[in-house]
């Protein structure tokens, strides 16, 4: 019998790759062949601007559903075996990983765009919004990569 | 009744209204979410916001603009997301 898969997901303040992934290779059991994972770090440079910090807000309860609704989602509809999705809050410094996400599957194919696909639901379904702080001012980021200004208060 | 609506504004949606959030109470025991939006369009101005489409969060989840607001409602209302 299939063993039933696991999600594990979260908003918090410091991204730990090595841990995680430690955690969830220790999850998983003999029948995952395959396990994939991406992690997103801070650029330090964008639109040739250097850039000091990011600030990542969210709306609790509802931030974490949205990862939970992803997650779920992606393992009932691919067959994954397990999904872990662990997002920044806060304020997060070039360097610094602000992602993490792992996939496992019985074999590599659903590993691989399982990942994908959640990877790209987490860019854009996720509710979290981010203020890029940067030499030449503080800018909203609207969407994928659309930049208001931010009015002082 | 009067209807109570507790709305949190997120981002640039803040910056653009001036508050963090509040308390709306309307005169009405109905209200759907269409008439408060734009009850709040005309009151922070919000067609002069960048944001071409807002998100809205009615108790966390995405409402019809004619489906009529629950009393006390969390409502979120913030740009487009930006995760990763």
């Amino acid at each position: 019998m299939a063993q039933k898969g696991f999600i594990r997901v979260g908003f918090v303040e410091k991204i730990e790759p090595a841990q995680l992934l430690s955690d969830f290779l220790g999850s998983l059991g003999t029948e995952a062949g395959a396990v994939t994972i991406f992690t997103g770090r801070i650029k330090g440079n964008m639109e040739g601007k250097k850039v000091n910090s990011l600030v990542y807000e969210v709306a609790e309860p509802y931030s974490t559903q949205s990862l939970e609704k992803i997650a779920r989602e992606e393992l009932e509809k691919n067959g994954l075996l397990g999904i872990m999705i662990y997002h920044k809050k806060g304020e997060a410094f070039p360097g610094e990983p602000v992602l993490f996400i792992a996939v496992a599957s019985v074999s590599r194919k659903e590993a691989v765009h399982g990942l994908y696909t959640v990877l790209e639901r987490v860019k854009h379904e996720a509710y979290v919004w981010k203020l890029e702080k940067r030499e030449d001012g503080d800018y909203w980021i609207i969407g994928g990569s659309k930049r208001v200004p931010k009015k002082e208060r | 009744m009067p209807l109570k609506l507790y709305v949190k504004y997120v981002s640039v949606v803040r910056d653009q209204v001036g508050k963090d959030q509040e308390v709306i109470v309307l005169d009405k025991e109905k209200a759907t979410l269409r008439e408060l939006l734009q009850l709040l369009y005309e009151k922070y101005r919000l067609e002069e916001s960048p944001v071409e489409e807002l998100l809205v969060l009615v108790n966390g989840k995405r409402l019809d603009p004619d489906e009529y607001l629950p009393d006390e409602s969390q409502i979120i209302i913030a740009p487009p997301v930006s995760g990763g």
